[in-house]
């Protein structure tokens, strides 16, 4: 049996594999516990000739929620694999609680999954699935019915346990798969796209719930989605993967607002940056918006919230800094969005967007107006796609 | 002969159903005969033979047959479980082990065998999956007379243990084939979220993927029991003594040491055919699944 | 050292894989494929091999005696024999006959319940029967149905005026041939019925709407769209009741002993005459002509196929 001296102060929950806890005594699931480190270092996956994760370095403190955010194919569900022991990992290191665990079996691993799919086990009932994962931790059957009692409370389902999965609807079944990650009290919590089978109001209100519950038990999770704004909303901290890298980590502000890369910077945010190069005919639009651009800029990127209109008494909506000149727009398309506009405007042949909160009447197809931009609003990048620091 | 006209009928047919939405009253008229034909051509066989096995003795061997029942009597049957002439009995029973053994073996080996074709990756899986695939289209004939050399060496002839090695063998590339394809078809999350809730692979195998695929299963072990329960060739070959024969060597041999039994054979041949006959129209849709499987969809 | 240790050492298995747990389960994957690999081996590859020794000998009666090496004795005796070019004649007529029939059979039974009507399913399982009960059974009651004396089927050829003559169909050779063709058609049109059946539900009836949209009448349909999205199953079809025809026993032999085919000649040779040495170069010959009929299935469809 591994020891691990960095848990050892609270044996009876949490620590090493499965097998080797001993029976939970007084504990319940929603008393907090010691959470566990998940480290990787320099993690590499091969498929073939392929590299699909490209030497990886991440730390997931304990108790935090990192969310592995990327478009498909960027190799974030790869690495929630590794970490789950389910993908071979072809170099690096994962450590689990201070473990290595890198040559392990996910049996042997102590950490839970929730897929995309949800892959409960159809021909057993909810209180089956639920059960599943406790048979193998040597509890009595009080003890094995209360857990299963308490995961069912935790997440509302206590009226589905006698149900099968297949008469459970999509939400629910999403709750089961919860429940059944959560009941055997795992170190590690691993979810993959969890909500994407889901409607996408129920996926809001889903994933403040799932937000809650781990903040309440604490437990370390590794979260993989597609969906920015999902990330952002239920976060500790992001990491941002693009071709099988990591581009940048950091708390959700920090990703969003000092993205380290133009691929950062444009996939986070809907509508996305409008980014313009920096070499080319000298526009109004162009002279504006790299008056105070370093000079190893080639492209200088703008958020559509910096971009404001002038109004008769000025910008409309308020601009934290100072704003620059005002540059001569024509208006191609305004489209409400909730309670704010998303404005398409065109200066000579470039086209932007920008998101205003306040929409004045004569804003509308085809009219002529003055738009001003936030001056530390305007992100710079140089050739090759990173962003150049203020100052 | 029968085919091309049953082919030519209902190849008329698609046209009819293909260029109209609605039929004519023409147009089903005729689906409705060549379906008739079908039928007929495809049950008449199992009418003589259940009608010829109730009728009487001077019906069948009268000179102008009809096929018609003009009188119903059981006693080919009663002779069959009877007398001391026809061991009919101990035919039945000889098949009913041997079909069930054989296709509880050929499932066992084919779970474990699929289950590793489509989940574990080894050096040589595809090779010897292939292999597997080549082996379902050879023939009994080709090993036969090797084969007997074998079971002979081996002191075997004359034995069940000889047909259940050989029948598992005949019927495991169907197994295996049929199994592998609807493993596939199995979400590989549900077996790896039983892993991850600490779950051996052999574990996973026995309480997630068994239950998970079970009408295959059946229609698997009803499939290796068909083929062990119909087999002719090897059961002819390789058994001597009467208390160890099965169905269709018992029959054989009641048709060739007597004259004039038909009544007796065709009470035999139904019962022989009544357990395939309950099984497939009592499982068809799993049965077709199989034979489709068998037959290397394409 | 565990056996499997070693051997993983000894052919530099560990190398390939990436991590012991990978190893593992490689091991494991071999360990559960291995009965069946064992099996085939002893049963199916083990005789092949050993047959092509057996081919070359004269096997004594007595098991424990050894077989005699006789050399191309076996296969010079086979190519100067009328019976085994007889036979494999018979056996050509009768797997052509016999896969043509039973492949345009199963097509066109296939069409034909290519719709929805009442009671299709339990049509589809009836017609299946010809193939799925006991050979022994089915063609023992065409032996009856053909019989002159009692049988149903010389009665009403001969009030139809089509065939009627003192000696049966199965008992002399020129009518026994073709008899036993329409045996295997009827026997084996449910095969191809099945395979027909599954392809043709996969063809999308909007195939067909657009068909009909653009003007094209039942037959261009037919023409056009159905034998097309046909072909690979037909192709499949032929090849495989091909090989499996081409070696065909039982059908053959509980029907008629008038008709001699490669695999019954090969059965006799051995069997009845006990000559197992000549018996296993007539299997040995059929095991390369099926050989070749694999490979060129192999080489049709792609290797995906298998």
């Amino acid at each position: 049996m591994p020891y691990n001296p960095s848990q050892s102060e609270q044996p009876a929950n949490h620590t090493g594999s499965p097998h080797s806890r001993a029976p939970a005594s007084e504990d319940d699931a929603s008393q907090s516990v010691e959470a566990t480190r998940v480290a990787l270092s320099a993690l590499t996956k091969r498929f073939d000739d392929v590299v699909a994760v490209d030497s990886i370095d991440l730390e997931v403190n304990p108790g935090e929620l990192l969310v592995l955010l990327g478009p498909s194919g960027c190799g974030k569900t790869t690495t929630l694999r590794m970490i789950a022991g389910l993908e071979a990992i072809s170099d690096g290191v994962v450590e689990i609680g201070g473990e290595d665990v890198t040559r392990t079996t996910p049996q042997e691993r102590d950490v839970a999954m929730v897929f995309q799919s949800y892959a409960l086990y159809p021909h057993k009932t909810v209180r089956e699935n639920i059960e599943f994962p406790l048979k193998k931790l040597s509890l009595t059957d009080d003890e094995m019915a209360e857990r299963v009692t308490e995961t069912a409370s935790l997440l509302d389902i206590d009226d589905l346990l006698g149900k099968q999965p297949s008469a459970l609807s999509g939400g629910q079944r999403q709750r089961v798969a919860v429940g059944r990650a959560l009941a055997r009290q795992p170190s590690v919590l691993l979810m993959d796209e969890p909500l994407s089978n889901l409607d996408a109001k129920l996926a809001v209100t889903t994933r403040s719930e799932l937000r809650d519950l781990q903040q309440r038990l604490g437990i370390t999770t590794v979260y993989v989605t597609h969906d920015q704004e999902e990330a952002m909303s239920i976060a500790d901290r992001i990491a941002v993967m693009n071709q099988g890298r990591i581009e940048q980590i950091g708390s959700p502000r920090e990703v969003y607002q000092e993205p380290r890369s133009e691929f950062i910077a444009t996939f986070l945010g809907d509508p996305s940056m409008n980014v313009f190069d920096a070499d080319g005919p000298a526009t109004p639009l162009r002279r504006t918006l790299t008056e105070t651009a370093p000079t190893a800029t080639a492209r200088v990127g703008i958020r559509p919230e910096g971009g404001y209109l002038l109004g008769d008494d000025g910008p409309i909506g308020t601009p934290a800094t100072a704003v620059t000149e005002a540059v001569q727009c024509t208006v191609t398309v305004v489209e409400p969005i909730g309670r704010a506009y998303e404005i398409t405007l065109r200066a000579g042949d470039q086209q932007f967007v920008i998101r205003t909160r306040t929409r004045p009447e004569w804003v509308e197809a085809d009219a002529d107006v003055q738009v001003v931009f936030g001056q530390s609003e305007i992100t710079f990048f140089d050739e090759t796609g990173r962003r150049i620091e203020d100052g | 002969m029968i085919g091309t006209i049953v082919a030519q009928a209902s190849a008329s047919l698609r046209v009819l159903k293909t260029g109209y939405r609605n039929d004519s009253w023409l147009g089903r008229l005729g689906f409705y005969a060549a379906l008739v034909l079908t039928m007929v051509v495809a049950l008449f066989p199992f009418y003589v033979m259940l009608v010829t096995s109730l009728s009487p003795d001077d019906a069948i061997y009268s000179s102008d047959p009809s096929l018609l029942p003009e009188a119903v009597t059981l006693s080919h049957y009663t002779v069959l479980f009877g007398s001391e002439t026809f061991a009919f009995t101990s035919y039945f029973l000889n098949s009913a082990i041997v079909a069930s053994v054989t296709a509880s073996f050929s499932l066992v080996v084919g779970v474990i065998g699929a289950y590793s074709f489509t989940r574990l990756t080894f050096p040589g899986n595809g090779f010897v999956r292939r292999g597997v695939v080549v082996v379902y289209m050879l023939s009994s004939i080709t090993v036969i007379v090797p084969l007997f050399q074998v079971i002979a060496t081996l002191g075997l002839v004359d034995t069940r243990l000889s047909l259940f090695i050989t029948y598992t063998v005949s019927t495991l590339p169907l197994t295996l084939y049929m199994l592998w394809n609807y493993f596939e078809s199995l979400p590989v999350e549900i077996e790896e979220a039983a892993m991850l809730d600490g779950y051996s692979r052999l574990e996973t195998i026995f309480q997630i993927v068994v239950p998970l695929s079970l009408p295959v299963l059946v229609a698997a072990f009803l499939f290796a029991f068909k083929i062990a329960w119909n087999e002719y060739i090897f059961a002819s070959v390789f058994l001597k003594s009467q208390a160890k024969l099965t169905l269709p060597i018992g029959i054989e041999q009641m048709n060739a040491n007597f004259q004039n039994v038909w009544g007796q054979v065709m009470a035999a041949s139904f019962l022989t055919t009544l357990p395939i006959i309950i099984m497939f129209l009592y499982l068809e849709q799993y049965m077709v699944e199989g034979l489709t499987a068998g037959g290397v969809e394409g | 050292m565990s056996v499997g240790s070693r051997l993983t050492a000894a052919t530099g298995i560990d190398r390939y894989f990436e991590s012991p747990a990978q190893r593992r389960e490689a091991l494991l994957g071999i360990a559960l494929i291995l009965p069946s690999v064992l099996l085939i081996s002893a049963v199916i590859l083990y005789p092949i091999v050993y047959n092509v020794y057996l081919s070359f000998t004269t096997v004594p009666l007595n098991p424990n005696q050894a077989p005699t090496w006789v050399g191309l004795q076996n296969y010079l005796e086979l190519v100067t024999s009328q019976r085994f070019w007889g036979a494999f004649r018979t056996t050509m007529v009768f797997t052509v006959g016999s896969t043509v029939f039973s492949t345009l059979a199963g097509l066109a039974v296939a069409l034909l319940f290519d719709r929805e009507f009442r009671g299709r399913r339990l049509a589809r399982g009836l017609v299946l029967l010809p193939h799925v009960t006991p050979i022994i059974a089915v063609a023992f009651v065409w032996q009856f149905m053909l019989s002159p004396l009692w049988g149903a089927i010389p009665n009403m050829l001969a009030e139809w005026g089509l065939y009627s003559s003192q000696t049966g169909l199965l008992d002399q050779r020129s009518t026994a041939l073709p008899t036993v063709v329409a045996f295997g058609a009827w026997r084996n049109f449910p095969f191809a019925f099945l395979l027909f059946v599954a392809r043709l539900q996969a063809i999308p009836e909007s195939m067909y709407e657009a068909a009909r949209i653009d003007g094209a009448g039942a037959v261009a349909q037919f023409k056009d769209i159905t034998l097309p999205e046909l072909k690979g199953t037909i192709a499949i079809v032929v090849l495989l009741r091909f090989i499996w025809e081409f070696n065909a026993f039982a059908q053959v032999w509980l029907l008629t002993r008038r008709v001699v085919t490669l695999p019954i000649f090969a059965y006799q040779t051995a069997f009845a005459n006990f000559e197992q040495g000549l018996g296993a170069a007539i299997s040995l010959l059929l095991f390369i002509i099926q050989a070749m009929f694999v490979v060129g299935f192999i080489t049709l469809f792609g290797e995906d196929k298998l």
